[in-house]
């Protein structure tokens, strides 16, 4: 796996792990943060309608405790003077205080008058439900000690009833209490949809006691507590029921508030979530594709570049070859590094042939001027003692001088190999002549040569031994991989051009090949000789068609000492 | 009698020399010198007839010498080098004999004589006929211009006259155009190329196109 796969897949889990737990987050906080806010409001809307239906009951006590703590009120109940009822409790005044029902009830439980809104006299009858209730001792009715009202829900078959007892007291509030007043206020239809249309929101009154109960219902009256006798249920995506529970006159549940509203809270907090995720996922995602594009641009593709370019350079073993250096930062600093590396390496590779060859020269001319003279000296002086000597001792001086003749013709070959002395004494051309002897020789490989302008020239040493070692290098290759046994070879000097070309019609080798083995060494030795004295190198070689080396030195004709013979004339005209 | 100065910088060679030559009753050693320089003042001071003058040597070397004396006295040449190169460069430079190091007592005594009466001597493995051939190999070795062009080069020549740019050659010739621009440079250097024209004219002149389509 490479370093570029493998940011990819550590920004992509950054990226999955961050919009994880950002959604955690968001999950766990504002989601249960918008649940409460929405049940507080739908709570306080409940509470509101509670707020409405409690002011009812307070007006109607206000209107009670108005006639019930009357001595008119307190003598009717003896009385039952119509007188009173006409005066006080007319019609239009029990419309007008929207009173649905009105009843004076004696201590003993008899009904002394009832009034119902809505109906003609002789229907003047409690609603059932009020009717069983009244009778002495039951809660509804205020016993002699009694000085407070009482208030509460009585399910009728007219519907809710908000009843309001009262104890007939005098006008100074002295007892001892001469009956009851009762008064209801009907919470029918009408008059929830007038409450409704104050709250502002669709309300309904449920009977707690139904034979098949809605499952809200029975979910909200589960929830319901002593304490808190209200509750909130999302119904559906747009709309929360709020749910309250209302006990009758005697504090059973009686009936279920429920209070309908809207859920833009909901809505809204599914849109900030929406927007939140939105923004979160495409904000991880730039992040993410920033980071990697800068990763990608800034570093991976230049350490890309930069391994190719070491690799090219690995490979093809030019050594002048620079990685490129574009800008100041670590990578170029490496750049800059693996730069003043290849120019060391540069250096001693130039070091090693300049060594090579002066080491070669050296061994040379020691094996030639010094042991070469030093044997033959030697044979020398065998020859001369050989005369005037027994048979015997002139046979084994015979052989001693043979054995030194076969010595010093290995010394000279062996220091011709190394460096023919002819390129230093005689110049290139000779060089050349005698190495194309020795390579035919050796090799069986014959040299087809040609040269223009090296006749009588002579260049700078590094340019002649340059030259000499770069034929030598090719033909050694041609020897060696070309499987043909002929070789051209083409040294011409034109304008200050030492242009050498070694040719072969023989295997070839493709860019791969060169790149491996003997060959490479060969190759670059070359190379580095040639970019050693500021020349250039071109090898084309193509497998099939054959090699061809070509080299160009700067050369110029270094100026000869004056030949003045006259046995010139008589040797060139041969 | 004959005269003689031997000039080597090997001690144990001039010696093996000496003693050579003093066994030949007709030679005399007039002079010895290990070194180039004091070797000519010896050979311009006592004109021996013949000096026997190693070819390298510290100071001056035996060829450098032999440029100077040839008119005062016969130069044999000593050399270990069994070169032709060397063996014409001497001659040139006006010696008389050339000998190897290696040559046998016997044939070095015969060198001084032949040097001696003023003929030209050189060692067995050389004859006139090595040295004609020689010089002739190097004359030859020198060319027409246009004969100086490699296979390849002719090629491009060729598909150059053509009308075919470099892309078209590298991927005719399936190398690259950075190696036809080479040879291209070096055809265009060695036939003294400057132009398109130039270059159709001479391939019209060597028949590589024809005068008329």
């Amino acid at each position: 796996m490479n370093l570029r796969w493998t940011i990819l897949g550590v920004i992509l889990l950054t990226f999955v792990g961050l919009v994880l737990i950002l959604s955690v987050s968001l999950q766990s906080i504002l989601v249960p943060h918008f649940r409460e806010e929405e049940d507080r409001s739908a709570r306080l809307n409940v509470q509101r309608v509670l707020g409405v239906l409690e002011n009812e009951r307070i007006s109607l006590t206000e209107a009670i405790n108005n006639w019930a703590s009357r001595d008119e009120s307190y003598d009717y109940i003896r009385t039952s003077d119509p007188e009173y009822i006409q005066r006080n409790l007319s019609d239009s005044v029990l419309i007008g205080l929207n009173i649905d029902l009105l009843a004076f009830v004696s201590p003993q439980g008899g009904i002394v008058y009832v009034h119902l809104a809505g109906e003609t006299d002789s229907q003047q009858d409690l609603p059932a439900e009020l009717a069983l209730r009244i009778q002495p001792g039951d809660e509804i009715l205020r016993g002699a000690a009694d000085s407070e009202s009482r208030s509460g829900f009585l399910p009728t078959e007219l519907g809710p009833l908000l009843v309001v007892s009262a104890p007939l007291l005098k006008t100074s509030g002295e007892g001892p209490a001469a009956g009851t007043l009762l008064i209801g206020r009907l919470l029918d239809s009408d008059e929830l949809n007038r409450i409704s249309s104050v709250v502002r929101f669709p309300l309904a009154l449920q009977p707690y006691d139904q034979p098949n109960p809605p499952a809200e219902f029975t979910q909200a009256i589960q929830t319901f507590t002593a304490e808190d006798p209200i509750t909130t249920i999302a119904s559906s995506e747009t709309q929360m029921t709020g749910y309250a529970l209302l006990t009758d006159f005697y504090g059973s549940p009686a009936y279920i508030l429920q209070v309908e509203q809207g859920r833009s809270l909901f809505r809204n907090s599914q849109l900030v979530l929406l927007y939140l995720y939105t923004a979160m996922v495409m904000g991880a995602l730039l992040f993410s594709v920033m980071t990697f594009l800068a990763l990608d641009r800034l570093v991976l593709a230049r350490v890309r570049k930069l391994g190719k370019e070491v690799t090219e350079i690995g490979a093809g073993g030019d050594l002048s070859a620079r990685v490129t250096v574009d800008r100041r930062d670590e990578l170029t600093r490496v750049g800059v590094q693996i730069n003043g590396m290849l120019e060391n390496l540069q250096a001693l590779s130039h070091r090693l042939v300049e060594i090579q060859e002066g080491e070669r020269r050296r061994i040379a001319l020691e094996l030639h001027d010094e042991i070469g003279q030093l044997l033959t000296g030697l044979k020398l002086q065998l020859d001369s003692t050989r005369e005037h000597r027994s048979e015997l001792t002139q046979q084994s001086l015979v052989k001693a001088s043979a054995l030194a003749d076969e010595l010093i013709q290995r010394v000279r070959n062996l220091s011709l190999d190394l460096r023919p002395t002819m390129l230093d004494d005689l110049g290139l051309l000779p060089a050349l002549f005698w190495h194309f002897d020795r390579f035919t020789s050796l090799t069986g490989v014959e040299v087809n040569f040609s040269q223009n302008g090296l006749a009588d020239t002579r260049f700078a040493p590094e340019i002649e031994t340059t030259a000499y070692r770069i034929v030598q290098e090719a033909l050694t290759n041609v020897a060696r991989h070309s499987t043909v046994n002929e070789a051209s070879v083409q040294v011409l000097h034109l304008d200050g051009v030492l242009s050498i070309q070694v040719e072969d019609r023989g295997a070839g080798f493709s860019a791969d090949q060169a790149l491996t083995g003997s060959r490479t060494r060969g190759l670059r030795g070359m190379q580095e000789r040639v970019a050693l004295v500021g020349g250039s190198i071109t090898i084309d070689s193509v497998p099939g068609w054959g090699t061809s080396i070509l080299v160009e030195l700067p050369a110029q004709a270094q100026p000869q000492p004056d030949q003045g013979s006259e046995n010139d004339h008589s040797i060139t005209g041969g | 009698m004959i005269t003689v100065l031997l000039a080597d910088d090997h001690h144990v060679v001039r010696q093996g020399l000496r003693s050579l030559i003093d066994s030949q009753p007709d030679f005399q050693v007039v002079g010895e010198a290990s070194e180039g320089r004091e070797a000519l003042e010896l050979i311009l001071e006592l004109k021996p007839m013949v000096s026997v003058l190693d070819l390298m040597m510290p100071g001056m070397n035996g060829l450098e010498i032999t440029r100077q004396v040839w008119r005062v006295s016969q130069v044999l040449i000593l050399s270990m080098h069994a070169n032709e190169a060397y063996v014409i460069e001497a001659l040139r430079k006006g010696a008389s004999g050339y000998v190897l190091k290696d040559a046998t007592a016997n044939e070095l005594i015969q060198a001084i004589h032949v040097v001696a009466a003023g003929q030209r001597y050189l060692s067995s493995p050389f004859s006139e006929r090595a040295i004609s051939a020689y010089i002739q190999r190097v004359k030859t070795g020198s060319l027409d211009p246009y004969e100086t062009l490699t296979t390849r080069e002719r090629e491009i020549l060729q598909l150059v006259a053509e009308g075919r740019n470099s892309a078209e050659i590298a991927a005719r010739l399936s190398i690259s155009p950075r190696t036809v621009e080479a040879h291209r440079a070096s055809l265009n250097r060695k036939l003294d190329l400057h132009s398109q024209a130039d270059l159709i004219r001479l391939a019209v002149k060597k028949g590589l196109l024809p005068l008329e389509k």
